[in-house]
């Protein structure tokens, strides 16, 4: 079955008005051209022909109904349908994959379902559309059908199954084949479109669809399997598919989008683990790592929700940061927290629903506004500290005793004792016991009060943090100091969750089963194309079942609140943990028939009548004299309205070509084909190249966190190479290639001519033995003189006194102000190691020659453009000098 | 085209070609006396000048309306006039207003340049010089004056040289013209042709607005009458030109795509050729 069809075959009765048409232009000529001339009078009436004009030729005639046949044609709307290969079915049941593997080329997916249907469609074939992904129990199905019986799918025409397949939405949960098995209604032929990969329930499909089609358009994103937040970054297991070689692109992006840093990780035999270190910014802010455009390919992260603002309290002293409290809790404070460091007067203003306090005592006078604060809600933790100890604190909410107690002294018989544990019924439940954390001396009570409750208690039973409730709000005191001189508590990492847990109460206060009793609420949702969004059902996960819980439809993955704590539910745990891409098999399964796209044709016929109808026109003025290709009394007029004409048509005829049909499917896009346009570049083909692209990568690395410069893979060229122009700056190993060819030599020195930059690195400082000359001279280079650290290339962006591998040479006269660039640097740095971190050196000595390597690159790109920063020091001095006048 | 453009396209040509003295044609005394005023004191009918009295004078010469408002006596003294006027004449019919092409001036337009430059230029020679049957008193008037020409009578008589300027098309114009040499006037013809006229640049569905009261004419194809359009107007042409040698006249024949100098200096040279023999 294919050929030609209509859209709108009624508009062809159009086509009978036509004969009539024919009488009607017979009887109305084109206009005839008006002209003057009063010596017409001479001619006499015998001389003038009879009208002939009156009726216009029959070509022009024939012309017209041409075009007006061409119109309604075209307005009818003829379809070109290919031959199928098949015969239509009565009745195709298509099964489709909805899981997250879906999401990276769903649109395909559905492009190809909805071409068979309207390939079927005017066979009059009836469709079943099968969705494999468990359907959404409230919006698809209906609450009705909620039972685990499903009703099979049922037979529709080709327009309502049309609609059913673009209702469709890939789920960020996986497909649940052998369920949708049993919905497959018997039909004459099955088509499945998959994702192309294997799970559990796909030979029960298979067996159901025997003899069917089947369609696999495999994704390419890596998934995550898991991530974990650990010190100072997140670290993680991906699973990719076998065959993918590229690099796997890991994005940490914000809430709003906006992405805060970029990793690649190598992808090797189908899975991948990766590091990425963040700053606790960054960690703060990301909302999301993503690897790819599917749920699954995306990984919330739990610092996704709002983070509570904190009061931070410091007592005066003039102690380094690393001995005072206030450094610890800010630490400590700054990944769940925006803190803000303030005097007493000023924190009793603010709106922050807590107050940190290191060691400040506070007199009953001074306590007064704040303890009315707590009773409205506010939550007041005081650190212990000498001055506490000494004075007291009416913000204690047990009895103090004066003096601290010590342990572990020369005239104690105690020995430091550690946390013993975590009261719970209290927000410090839960809470792992660390032996490191050992407490040296605190604050004792008086016997605390019934109200008092005690949230942690040291070995021999007395209190480490005690709280009060008053009114809304709360007091809490830590009985030991945030600085380190009392206990190693501040260096642990339990230091880190406890001033965490209490940072948290500052926004509910009454919630204290932070990681415990209240049921987990979906509060955002996540989709098949990894976007949050309003949940569209109250998905609730007990307590208990949390760490067991699995994305699905009846718990989607998105982000789940439990008092003031969000926590995300990602695709990831609906993955088995050994979870790997398998190819799917086909089975007894034929693969589908290519079904070509049904053609409208309509545009294409529209267009010639539109051509016709420039041709019309053509004629017409042709008929009325104005437009003559014979020479005429003025030859500028006739050529000039005939090249407008052709103008025209041309320029009709361009706009139709883009009629033609954009091919169907598009390769997608691989990373490598997104590579960035700048490059580094060294010279390859020597020993060092691994070393060497190494460390250029992470030089890269560097650039594109701390710059705007976004270099790509670096890349290995020959010193011959004839590009070599595009690239900025050529790295150089000269330790391993002492020599160059005298063509490769006029190449580079055509490259400098023209404003490019070669790093020379000897890789140890040049002297004796290095051989500079023997590479060097080679290119005729003007004078050079040693780098001050007045010269641009140690200012271009960090201020730099020196560089690595003694001295650095650059072309004399190159400093400060005189304009000129240098092209060449020449030193023995030995970088690339350095930047790749493959030569053992101190962390301090790598930082040096990632910030020389910045400088240089900038020195690349800017030139001279930073000159100005030598002066930097001076304009300084003038400022301030003019203040002091 | 505007009578300040015209005036000022004129003067530039009146200016080029210098004064156009009428006195070559009429000092072979070919026709006795008549009225051609000179601007000095002589023996016309029109005022001059009083001046007074002087001792000898006779006493009838006294004009005593003036003498009495005064204690002198005066005399009225009458301004020479020579018997010559230069009497142009422009057909204004509708056949006039018309140029084929937008960039070209209307045949009535270009008329008006070259008699404005023509009656500039003997004025500038001290002739009189006559439009739309009035005597012109200030330069600037002549286009006005020549505008109203149509149909006046050109009222030329032995002492006046009559330039008459048209496409000739209507068929009065040889009356006026014999009109004109019966009262003994010397005549010039200036035959004003469109280009189109005369090519008849004309193809394909035409038609024909009318120019003056003709019907409208539709031509199928207007390349077909090409040939007989062309036999017409060389009868026309010769027509003119047998008109003109019958009564004498000199004919000037000037296509508008051409410019009016050739048209003007053609004119002034026939005024001013001692020899000539069109006026006998």
């Amino acid at each position: 079955m294919g050929g030609l069809s209509f859209a709108a075959p009624f508009l062809l009765a159009a086509l009978a008005v036509l004969p009539a048409l024919w009488l009607l232009l017979r009887q109305t000529p084109p206009p005839p051209r008006s002209a003057r001339l009063p010596t017409l009078i001479l001619l006499a009436e015998a001389d003038i022909p009879p009208d002939r004009a009156k009726r216009p030729p029959w070509l022009l005639l024939l012309l017209r109904l041409l075009i007006l046949g061409l119109v309604v044609l075209g307005l009818a709307g003829p379809e070109w349908r290919p031959e199928l290969e098949r015969a239509p079915p009565d009745r195709l049941a298509l099964v489709i994959d909805n899981g997250w593997a879906s999401a990276d080329r769903w649109a395909e997916m559905v492009d190809a379902a909805e071409r068979r249907i309207e390939a079927y469609e005017t066979a009059g074939t009836r469709f079943a559309v099968i969705p494999t992904a468990r359907l959404d129990t409230v919006t698809e199905q209906g609450p009705a059908d909620r039972s685990d019986s499903p009703a099979a799918a049922r037979f529709t025409d080709a327009e309502t199954a049309l609609s059913l397949i673009s209702a469709l939405r890939p789920r960020p949960w996986g497909p649940d084949r052998a369920a949708a098995a049993e919905r497959v209604p018997p039909a004459d032929d099955f088509l499945w479109i998959s994702d192309g990969f294997e799970t559990g329930g796909a030979a029960a499909l298979r067996s159901r669809l025997e003899g069917g089609a089947i369609l696999a358009f495999p994704a390419g994103s890596p998934v995550f399997l898991a991530a974990e937040p650990t010190s100072g970054g997140v670290a993680g297991r991906l699973a990719a598919p076998e065959d993918t070689e590229t690099p796997a692109l890991l994005t940490l992006r914000s809430h709003t989008g906006r992405s805060l840093q970029e990793t690649r990780v190598p992808v090797q035999s189908g899975g991948a683990t990766f590091r990425l270190d963040l700053g606790a910014a960054d960690l703060r802010e990301g909302e999301r790592l993503s690897a790819g455009p599917s749920a699954a390919s995306t990984f919330l992260l739990t610092g996704a929700s709002a983070s509570p603002r904190l009061s931070l309290v410091a007592s005066e002293e003039n102690r380094p940061p690393l001995e005072t409290g206030a450094f610890y809790i800010r630490r400590a404070a700054e990944p769940v927290a925006d803190v803000e460091t303030m005097s007493l007067e000023e924190a009793v203003t603010r709106e922050s629903g807590l107050i940190i306090l290191d060691d400040v005592p506070v007199a009953q006078a001074a306590a007064e506004p704040l303890l009315a604060r707590v009773e409205e809600g506010l939550v007041l933790v005081s650190f212990a500290g000498e001055r506490i100890a000494e004075n007291g604190t009416s913000l204690s909410p047990v009895a103090l005793r004066r003096g601290a107690r010590a342990f572990g002294g020369t005239l104690t018989w105690q020995q430091p004792m550690t946390v013993a544990g975590f009261a719970s019924d209290g927000p410090l439940a839960g809470l792992p016991l660390d032996e490191s954390a050992v407490i040296r001396r605190q604050l004792l009570t008086e016997p605390p009060g019934r109200d008092v409750m005690v949230w942690a208690t040291l070995e021999d039973g007395t209190p480490l943090v005690t709280a009060e409730r008053r009114g809304d709000g709360l007091l809490v005191l830590v009985h030991t100091a945030a600085s380190p001189d009392w206990s190693d508590l501040p260096l642990s990492g339990l230091f880190a969750q406890i001033v965490g847990r209490l940072a948290r109460l500052g926004s509910d206060p009454q919630a204290f089963d932070i990681a415990s009793t209240a049921p987990w609420r979906l509060e955002r949702q996540l989709d098949g194309h990894a976007r949050l969004g309003p949940p569209d059902r109250a998905a609730v996960i007990s307590p208990d079942d949390w760490a067991s819980a699995r994305a699905g439809p009846d718990t989607p993955p998105g982000l789940y609140r439990s008092g003031d704590l969000v926590r995300p539910l990602n695709t990831a745990s609906a993955l088995p943990p050994d979870f790997r891409f398998e190819d799917l098999a086909r089975g007894g399964l034929r693969p589908a028939e290519a079904v070509e796209t049904v053609r409208p044709l309509g545009a294409w016929l529209l267009s010639a009548a539109l051509a016709l109808l420039l041709l019309d026109m053509l004629v017409a003025l042709a008929l009325r004299g104005r437009l003559s290709l014979r020479s005429s009394s003025r030859p500028g007029m006739g050529m000039k309205a005939s090249g407008a004409a052709v103008l025209v048509l041309a320029s009709l005829l361009s706009f139709a070509a883009p009629l033609q049909a954009q091919p169907l499917i598009a390769p997608s896009t691989s990373a490598a084909e997104r590579e960035a346009d700048l490059q580094l570049a060294f010279i390859g083909g020597t020993a060092a190249d691994d070393e060497v692209r190494e460390g250029l990568r992470g030089l890269s690395r560097t650039l594109a966190r701390r710059t705007a410069v976004a270099a790509g893979e670096p890349a290995a060229i020959s010193a011959s190479a004839d590009d070599i122009g595009r690239y900025p700056l050529v790295y150089w190993p000269a330790y391993a290639r002492g020599a160059m060819s005298a063509a490769e030599a006029a190449n580079i020195r055509n490259y400098l001519s023209r404003g490019g930059l070669v790093l020379f690195d000897f890789g140890r400082p040049l002297g004796a033995g290095t051989d500079a000359r023997t590479l060097l001279g080679a290119l005729g280079l003007p004078p050079l003189s040693e780098a001050t650290p007045d010269h641009v290339l140690l200012k271009s962006y960090y201020l730099l006194d020196g560089t690595q591998g003694g001295a650095l040479w650059v072309e004399a006269d190159t400093e400060g102000d005189s304009g000129r660039v240098s092209s060449v640097a020449i030193g023995g740095g030995d970088w690339a190691r350095l930047w790749g971190g493959t030569a053992t050196a101190a962390p301090s000595e790598r930082e040096a020659a990632l910030r020389f390597g910045v400088n240089l690159v900038m020195y690349a790109l800017t030139g001279t453009y930073k000159a100005d920063q030598v002066h930097t020091e001076t304009l300084l001095d003038r400022i301030g000098r003019g203040r002091a006048d | 085209m505007k009578p300040g453009a015209i005036l000022e396209e004129a003067g530039r040509i009146a200016e080029r070609i210098g004064p156009l003295p009428l006195g070559q044609m009429f000092a072979r005394g070919r026709r006795g006396q008549g009225i051609h005023r000179r601007r000095r004191t002589g023996s016309g009918s029109e005022f001059w000048q009083f001046r007074n009295l002087e001792p000898g004078e006779p006493a009838s010469r006294i004009d005593w309306r003036r003498s009495a408002r005064s204690d002198d006596m005066f005399v009225r003294e009458r301004e020479q006039e020579d018997p010559a006027r230069l009497v142009l004449d422009l057909d204004g019919t509708g056949s006039m207003r018309f140029s084929s092409d937008p960039s070209l001036p209307t045949k009535v337009s270009r008329g008006a340049v070259i008699l404005t430059a023509l009656g500039l230029a003997a004025r500038a020679a001290d002739e009189m010089v006559v439009a739309g049957g009035t005597p012109l008193r200030r330069a600037e008037d002549l286009p006005m004056l020549l505008d109203r020409s149509e149909g006046a009578p050109p009222a030329a008589g032995t002492d006046s040289l009559l330039v008459m300027a048209g496409d000739f098309l209507d068929a009065d114009w040889t009356i006026r013209l014999s009109e004109a040499r019966r009262g003994g006037a010397a005549v010039l013809l200036l035959h004003v042709v469109d280009p189109a006229e005369a090519a008849f640049p004309f193809s394909g569905h035409v038609r024909f607005e009318p120019a003056e009261a003709e019907p409208v004419r539709e031509l199928g194809r207007a390349e077909e009458v090409a040939d007989a359009y062309h036999a017409a107007w060389r009868r026309h042409l010769d027509m003119v030109a047998a008109a003109a040698a019958d009564e004498h006249a000199a004919l000037v024949s000037h296509t508008t795509d051409r410019p009016a100098d050739e048209a003007v200096a053609e004119l002034a040279a026939l005024i001013g050729d001692p020899e000539a023999q069109w006026a006998a």
